[in-house]
């Protein structure tokens, strides 16, 4: 009896350990290959390893977050515009399945505020209007969820460089949120090796071209 | 140790698995290879991502039943069914393509639409507010659409030979009764709503769905914005006149109100006018907009406006030959509520309540007529989406109609009627395949005043002629009840009816739209009198009748954002009727044959600035000389018109501001749009003529915003 207690009781454990460990081997394997990732075909491959990766792990979100990083990563790299609506569709399907685990993440909110402004280089005209609202919006929340999270701070800093002066664009109200975000990425330490830590290094890069 | 031995023992069952390899191709229907496809056992991290030729080969501890599963932007998401006992080559994997918007078939005989988010369509929302020579006007911008007449002098839309009361507006899926302010003789009216206020619309030259009904020719149906997108506020100075704006938005509701004063006092003056005012036109108008989304799908809409507008002017009366002073004031309320919500996934409902008081008091020396319109509209709309590739729309209407007429003319006249119109309609749109579409509809409505009971039908159907062309078709009966200026004499009158027959081709690839339709429409039944404004019922009848054919072509090339955009309109139009006091059938005075727009558009990123343009032009249009035997003989000179506008973003004071400038006519054309004879000839046996022109030659609209 004793025995076969242990039995069960040892199998239990052993499969949860060899599942969290398979998790953690995965993801950080797949986060490697992120890393190394150049082109549309590389960072469709990784989204596809968090894809398969989330739909096991239903109760983690960051599967879902790398996989709708990519697709983001993606829409910006293709240059085919018909195409890049469908990735960014894509992208809205994992983020939104990510929201409903965690949706007090301010790292997702952080990763809406990327993915709009892939929306509006599509027609910026039409959809300038609409989106970044939605993204300013985004943006806030994700700094009142976490005001520590850097990459809000960062996201912040380039859309209004990258916005003409007179839509109150420009370099020099850009550089106090570089700035911010600089000091925000110094002092940021991820939860742990899976989770976000990316933008210090383009953040340091976007700065020099002020 | 025994523990030890059994604990081992697990270790060697947990890794002794034997990996198998499973490999394949993946290919589309066509056999072309399909690269970055996801393929993975379900419930694992077992999977990879396939080549560029399509190969896959992954390792997997699974065993037993499995499913495979392969999924791919673009494409349908496959599964298969594997028992895995050992490495498994050769899967061939089949995608099926998602029909993604651009590729599907889509029935759009006689329809243009305008939408941010369906890709099919040839035009924005901001083609709409932005087109030049449309003045901002909704109406304005249509009418640079193939299919509408160039009508100068009434600023309404003219659709394939229709007279403009064929032509109805609805918002939200809600009649609006009357979408124009009040109209001057001789002088163009516009449309009462800002293009701001929609975010689609389409425009329907013929053939369109069973959801609408009575208008013999053409439907306008605007779709207002959803939720504000933030909260902002902002004013704009115009040569003519001050609006305002607030939007407040919150989480799932917003609110936005506007307010707009115009006096053309100013603007009058810079332009000389043609027209001799005693008071200028001035417009007061305010705007609310409720919305409360109550789900992911579900969303109630709230809109009201009110304008007042008055003017004042002495017309020559060229028939009477009399000067008269002829003064106008009017007050319109409009508002609609509308619910929309999918019930469960297999039913959607929207339902939607509207009312509409219109008063018009038109003096004419020191005759007075007052005119009281007051509509209310109920409707009920289900849709069924649980049949694959089906959708069918069920829907039911009650429409209530007063009308009232107080006339001071030697004495006190009351004409009045009223008429309650319910009205149901079914239809189905069937995707047979993904190249092959077909709908039909049905239509039944009973007028409580002239007690009749129709029932129309609706066809119409597309098919694919090639990856970037379709084939798309419609038949429509159609019904109209006899205008309030019949109707207020006589009860004894049935309603006008139509029938259309489209067939449209268009081509669509990359940033290149090319579409040709032509189309056959016959009138009967149109209203006939002896002796304009009479009383005598008798004097009024359906014996009218007419047709209308020809060939409307538009031809666009959208580039880019900041690239050249430009569309050409061409309509050619063949339409003769006998109605009114006609003696015989002729071309009304409000067709003509050649109809040609041509539009650019393009924002220049370096100084922030849109620019636009557009160059109209009409053949001559028929008019009647009575010193000529002939019927409706004459025929006016071409009508030209080239017209800018002008766009400039910048930074003022702090505060995001639009400068723009629009110029009608720049290169000044006399353009006549028709003449106005004598009732009675002069001494010497000729009657005189005066030539309807423009209120002025040139006119230069100005308008500062600030987004506050």
């Amino acid at each position: 009896m004793k025995t076969l207690l242990t039995l069960i009781f040892s199998v239990a454990i052993l499969t949860a350990a060899a599942q969290g460990k398979n998790y953690e081997a995965a993801m950080t394997a797949a986060l490697e290959k992120m890393k190394n990732s150049e082109t549309v075909a590389n960072f469709q491959q990784v989204a596809n390893t968090f894809e398969r990766i989330s739909m096991t792990e239903t109760k983690e979100w960051l599967p879902l977050y790398y996989a709708s990083y990519s697709m983001i990563v993606i829409s910006y790299m293709d240059e085919d515009v018909d195409k890049k609506d469908a990735y960014l569709d894509k992208a809205q399907q994992f983020l939104d399945k990510a929201l409903k685990i965690a949706p007090d993440e301010s790292e997702l909110y952080s990763l809406q505020a990327f993915l709009y402004p892939s929306r509006i280089t599509i027609d910026p005209m039409t959809r300038g209007m609409e989106y970044m609202p939605k993204m300013n919006a985004a943006i806030d929340k994700a700094i009142a969820l976490n005001p520590e999270n850097p990459r809000s701070y960062y996201l912040r800093a380039v859309t209004l460089f990258n916005t003409p002066e007179q839509f109150g664009g420009g370099a020099k109200v850009a550089r106090p949120h570089f700035e911010t975000a600089k000091e925000k990425f110094d002092k940021f330490e991820p939860e742990s090796p899976l989770h976000p830590n990316w933008g210090k290094e383009i953040n340091e890069m976007e700065m020099q071209k002020i | 140790m025994k523990t030890l031995l059994i604990l081992l023992f697990q270790f060697l069952i947990m890794f002794a698995h034997a990996q198998v390899r499973i490999s394949g191709v993946v290919q589309s229907e066509s056999g072309s290879p399909v690269t970055g496809v996801n393929i993975f056992i379900q419930g694992t991290y077992d999977g990879t991502t396939s080549d560029t030729l399509g190969v896959f080969s992954f390792t997997t501890d699974a065993t037993g039943d499995q499913t495979l599963i392969a999924s791919c932007v673009g494409f349908e998401t496959y599964g298969q069914a594997l028992n895995i006992s050992g490495d498994i080559s050769d899967i061939t994997i089949i995608l099926i393509e998602e029909i993604s918007e651009l590729d599907e078939v889509i029935i759009n005989a006689g329809t243009f639409e305008a939408s941010d988010k369906k890709k099919s369509v040839v035009l924005k929302p901001l083609d709409v507010a932005l087109t030049a020579g449309a003045n901002g006007d909704i109406f304005g911008a249509f009418g640079k659409l193939p299919g509408s007449q160039t009508v100068g002098e009434e600023g309404r839309l003219f659709v394939r030979g229709g007279e403009s009361y064929e032509t109805k507006t609805f918002m939200d899926g809600m009649l609006v009764n009357t979408p124009y302010y009040s109209k001057m003789p001789d002088l163009p009216t516009r449309g009462r709503f800002s293009p701001i206020l929609f975010n689609g619309s389409v425009f329907s030259t013929g053939g369109y769905s069973a959801e609408y009904g009575q208008a013999l020719s053409s439907i306008v149906a605007l779709n207002t914005v959803a939720l504000e997108p933030e909260t902002k506020s902002s004013i704009s100075f115009l040569s003519v006149g001050l609006q305002g704006s607030h939007a407040k938005r919150w989480e799932n509701t917003s609110l936005s109100v506007s307010g707009e004063y115009l006096n053309t006092t100013l603007s009058n003056k810079l332009f000389k006018q043609n027209v001799d005012w005693l008071q200028e036109p001035v417009i007061i108008g305010s705007t609310m907009l409720f919305r409360h989304k109550t789900s992911e799908t579900g969303m109630i809409k709230s809109f009201a406006t009110f304008n007042y507008d008055t003017s004042s002017l002495l017309y020559e009366n060229i028939e009477q030959s009399a000067f008269q002073k002829i003064s106008m004031d009017n007050n319109n309320l409009y508002s609609n509520t509308t619910y929309n919500e999918m019930l469960n996934d297999e039913w959607m409902i929207q339902t939607g309540f509207a009312f509409n008081i219109d008063r018009e008091n038109m003096d004419i020396d020191s005759d007075e007529i007052a005119t009281a319109r007051n509509s209310s509209q109920l409707k009920l709309t289900l849709s069924n989406y649980s049949i694959k590739d089906v959708t069918t729309t069920f829907g039911a209407e009650a429409l209530i109609y007063k009308y009232d007429q107080d006339i001071n003319m030697n004495g006190d006249f009351n004409l009045s009627f009223n008429n309650n119109l319910f009205a149901a309609f079914a239809e189905s749109e069937w995707k047979v395949t993904k190249s092959f579409a077909l709908k039909a509809g049905l239509r039944t409505e009973y007028n409580s005043l002239i007690n009749e009971l129709n029932a129309v039908p609706r066809l119409s159907a597309a098919v694919k002629t090639g990856k970037s062309s379709q084939l798309s078709a419609a038949y429509g009966k159609f019904f109209q009840n006899p205008g309030d200026d019949y109707l207020k004499f006589t009860d004894e009158l049935a309603p006008e009816t139509s029938s259309h027959s489209i067939l449209t081709w268009q081509y669509k690839k990359d940033s290149r739209t090319l579409r040709i339709e032509a189309y056959n429409k016959n009138y009967s039944d149109l209203v006939k009198f002896d002796e304009e404004f009479s009383a005598e019922p008798g004097n009024y009848n359906n014996t009218g009748s007419g047709y209308s054919r020809g060939i409307d072509v538009f031809w666009r090339d959208q580039k880019e954002f900041g690239k050249d955009d430009y569309w050409i309109s061409y309509s050619w139009i063949d339409s003769k009727r006998n109605y009114r006091d006609y003696p015989m059938k002729v071309t009304p005075h409000y067709v003509s044959k050649h109809n040609l727009s041509v539009v650019y558009k393009r924002y220049f990123t370096k100084i922030n600035s849109f620019i636009s343009g557009s160059y109209t032009f009409a053949s001559g249009r028929p008019y009647d000389n009575p010193n000529t035997p002939e019927f409706m003989a004459g025929k006016t000179k071409t009508y030209n018109d080239v017209s800018f506008g002008f766009t400039h973003l910048f930074y003022l004071f702090n505060t995001q501001t639009v400068a723009h400038v629009i110029v009608n006519n720049a290169l000044g054309f006399n353009n006549v749009f028709g003449y106005n004879y004598a009732q009675t000839p002069d001494n010497n046996g000729v009657y005189q003529s005066q030539a309807i022109v423009p209120g002025q030659k040139r006119l230069i609209v100005f308008l500062l915003s600030f987004q506050l």
